[in-house]
């Protein structure tokens, strides 16, 4: 007998409407796939501890999802945190959160994978559980409730959450979840203990109630052990060899609402081949893999007559790295033009922008363009290792404004290590001169939008060592900046990032096991949703921090030795820890390490012999 | 699937204004649980109903282009409609019939396509074929759907308007000035000039699908 929520047809037309845009809980949306949960033996839900504009953006969830519904009595479905409006609500009437598809509670699935992007979104793995009615604590909950395992980009330190989730899937899912599932509905009915065990003989499954972390008196990990016999004294992320043969679905559900990234998302490559220090995704997505355009068109085309959807964005960490994307952007370009579909990138870098990309572009619609200087100075870019010069910087905005557009949006960081007041100076002096070549090529002003972010040194990185900011530091820092810009000022649209945000970010990313009992202690004192500024309240971790004891201080602004056990040491992205550590070294010397072109100038960074 | 001849999309590109076009009026309907979805989802959904249906749409010109659609009056979100209006144009002219059976194969049962005839170009809009619109309330303390018949007058509307603005989150406090004694309010038919084929019986026929408990 499957379990439904409660007055379901009331809640559906009636109760939905005391809340803001409800049709985010409707489900229903095309292409979705649902199976009758008794013609299935294996349920999962593909949950994610965000809102569903956010979740629904998110690429992975979309992969997994047509890869689990297509293996015979599998049903995978999505679930996504609710707007607090709709929680509060909730749990006035005790109705569980539920699965789109079936409108089934999540409680009564045997398997909960939850996407972790963030580590902005882990109080929201809590009121994920709180609201599905399912203990926070793996050790808490018995045999009859759904296994609860993580994957996604913030599992590569998944210390600080590792007491809530039963199991953790590092790195890519395709290959991976298919092998859980068939575990798990093999074991169905038996000991979670048992289930678990077996698990850990997935490589990249990480069973975190296995190991058992040991601190030393100034609060540093001393050792880091394996308590079961099978399970791997580290583990090794996974990663798909092909991914030109990897399934990528053909048909995508269309939401109802406008959500984040409300477009075709086409993956065209997987991994950088660039090696930017403070970049995680650069290290820990590698090797840099391709789709080839014949698949990408191919894919383009069933996308494109299976949604509906009047733009594809072409997704990769560097989309301009891609052997051949001159010819995939002027192919799918010239076939999509006659049906008004538009092509995007999502980020252009500046040295291999080239004006017959640009025109490719804007045959539709004329989309905004992005680029990442990320560092003020020729010098600091070396520190980093972006490999960009000013000079080539102010060539791309030529040919960006001799290109027609009017505007143009740059990020950069502040807070990098190593960081001097010419650094700061410089993003302004960048801008400033940006827009005096804008004023002279287009013969009016343009203008240019500034998106700065506070730097979070993040595990698996060279800088996963350095010591983050405090938040006076930044505070000074954006001060400066805003000092260097020219009169102009109207024609620079500036945002920066909330520093408090940044710093929690740095704290829970490098963060050990013992932050679980300070996340579990915001979430009791009321914090939820830290992505959002509205309900983002640094004040409320501080308490957190005070009550159990901890001082956040000591993950954020602390050096590590590079001696040092560091609290995921017992993960390995496959880059090895001697690679990041040469990385951080040439840093210091600002020495550039070239890109990673396969089999010509190999940096022996460990991935592709693991 | 549909084809139509790939000739409409290059003349779309350069003779947009000389080429033939023809206007259709559909009627669909907005039953539970799309009455959630906003105009704003409305237009986005049918935006891409008609890409996915390969029509030979005719697209807005300009820095945006859009599927050429004009709505009626918009449906304050949480009401069921058992009558929506749009009108689309396209490049060839296809049988009103046969477009209905298409545009049904690009949306589920609840959003359905119930009528489409085809118009003249310079037929009035929507918005001005429009003679009222016309709403069924349910009232929940009553149980009886055959007893209460609720007129209100003009100044009644006016106040809801008001109550829209300062009060999202409740749909029922806003369409109505007394509160608690309304489920969702249920938008039955735009009267339509003659073409509309709806009547008291059927209206009655679908509250009770709806709305089970009575």
């Amino acid at each position: 007998m499957v379990e439904k929520i409660p007055d379901q047809e009331n809640f559906f037309k009636n109760e939905l409407l005391k809340i803001t845009k409800p049709a985010r809980y409707i489900g229903e949306e095309w292409n979705i796939l649902v199976k009758n949960p008794s013609q299935t033996t294996c349920s999962v839900v593909l949950g994610f501890p965000d809102i569903y504009e956010i979740g629904m953006s998110h690429l992975g969830l979309k992969i997994l999802y047509q890869i689990l519904n297509d293996l015979p009595g599998v049903r995978a479905e999505r679930a996504f945190v609710p707007w607090p409006d709709l929680g509060k609500l909730m749990k006035e009437k005790s109705i569980p959160l539920f699965s789109l598809e079936n409108k089934i509670p999540i409680r009564s699935f045997d398997i909960v994978g939850l996407s972790l992007q963030t580590e902005m979104n882990f109080t929201n793995i809590l009121y994920f559980l709180d609201l599905s009615q399912i203990p926070f604590r793996s050790s808490e909950r018995e045999d009859d409730f759904p296994i609860i395992i993580g994957g996604g980009a913030s599992t590569c330190n998944p210390e600080p959450i590792s007491d809530f989730f039963d199991a953790f899937l590092i790195g890519e899912g395709e290959e991976a979840f298919v092998e859980i599932i068939q575990i798990v509905s093999a074991m169905k009915g038996q000991r979670k203990g048992d289930i678990l065990s077996e698990l850990a003989k997935v490589v990249g499954v990480y069973i975190p109630s296995f190991y058992q972390v040991g601190y030393s008196k100034n609060g540093i990990v001393s050792k880091i052990q394996t308590m079961n016999k099978r399970a791997f004294p580290q583990i090794q992320r996974r990663w798909l060899k092909d991914l030109d043969n990897a399934l990528y679905p053909e048909a995508i559900p269309v939401p109802y609402i406008s959500i984040v990234h409300d477009r075709i998302p086409l993956e065209i490559s997987r991994g950088c081949t660039r090696g930017c220090r403070f970049c995680q995704a650069g290290m820990i997505y590698r090797p840099h893999r391709e789709r080839s355009p014949e698949n990408i068109v191919h894919l383009a085309e069933k996308l494109v007559a299976s949604t509906g959807y009047e733009e594809i964005s072409l997704l990769s960490l560097s989309s301009t790295d891609h052997s051949r994307i001159e010819e995939i952007i002027s192919n799918l370009s010239r076939r999509f033009e006659a049906k008004n579909v538009n092509i995007s990138l999502p980020s252009i870098r500046m040295d291999t922008f080239s004006v017959q990309i640009a025109q490719n572009l804007k045959r539709v619609r004329k989309s905004g363009l992005t680029f990442a200087p990320e560092a003020g100075t020729d010098r600091l870019r070396r520190i980093i290792n972006k490999g960009l010069t000013d000079q080539e910087i102010f060539s791309t905005l030529e040919k960006v404004f001799e290109g027609g557009w009017d505007d143009v949006k740059l990020y950069f960081m502040f807070g990098l290590p190593d960081e001097k007041e010419s650094d700061l100076i410089g993003i302004s002096q960048l801008v400033n001169e940006g827009l005096q070549i804008g004023k002279k090529i287009r013969g009016k002003r343009v203008s240019i939008h500034l998106n700065l972010s506070a730097f979070v040194p993040k595990p698996h990185t060279p800088f996963q060592w350095i010591g983050q900011n405090s938040l006076e530091e930044f505070e000074e820092k954006i001060q400066r900046i805003k000092a260097g810009f020219s009169r102009d000022r109207r024609l620079i649209r500036m945002n920066w990032s909330d520093f408090k945000e940044s710093t929690l970010e740095a704290v829970l990313s490098r963060g050990d096991r013992r932050l679980s009992r300070v996340i579990e202690k915001a979430y009791h004192l009321g914090q939820i949703m830290d992505g959002w500024r509205e309900f983002f309240s640094f004040e409320r971790w501080k308490l957190a921090f005070e009550e159990v004891g901890l001082d956040y201080h000591f993950y954020s602004e602390r050096w590590r030795d590079p001696k040092e056990i560091l609290p995921w040491d017992h993960i390995s992205s496959g880059v090895k820890k001697e690679y990041l550590l040469k990385e951080l070294e040439k840093s210091r010397r600002q020495e550039v390490t070239p890109r990673c072109i396969h089999f010509q100038e190999c940096m022996s960074c460990g991935v592709c012999s693991s | 699937m549909y084809s139509f001849s790939g000739m409409y999309e290059l003349w779309g590109l350069f003779i947009m204004n000389f080429t033939d076009r023809y206007r259709y009026r559909c009627r669909h309907l907005k039953l539970v649980p799309f009455h959630l979805l906003s105009q704003l989802d409305l237009t986005r959904f049918w935006d891409r109903v008609l890409r996915r249906a390969g029509l030979p749409i005719v697209f807005s010109q300009g820095f945006n282009p859009r599927p050429l659609l004009s709505f009626g009056p918009a449906t304050v979100t949480g009401v069921i409609s058992w009558t929506e209006y749009l009108d689309m144009t396209f490049y060839e002219f296809i049988e009103p019939e046969q477009l209905k059976n298409i545009l049904n194969s690009q949306v589920l049962e609840e959003m359905r396509v119930v009528e489409v005839n085809s118009i003249p170009l310079d037929f009035p809009s929507i918005m001005k074929s429009l003679i009222s619109v016309q709403y069924a309330f349910i009232f929940k303390d009553e149980g009886n759907i055959g007893n209460h018949q609720v007129l209100f007058s003009i100044e009644d509307i006016e106040e809801l308007e008001r109550k829209k603005m300062e009060k999202q989150e409740c749909m029922i406090s806003f369409l109505f000035k007394k509160k608690n004694i309304l489920l969702n309010p249920y938008k039955s038919l735009e009267f339509m000039p003659k073409e509309s084929g709806f009547n008291r019986e059927n209206l009655v026929e679908i509250i009770k699908q709806n709305y089970y408990w009575f």
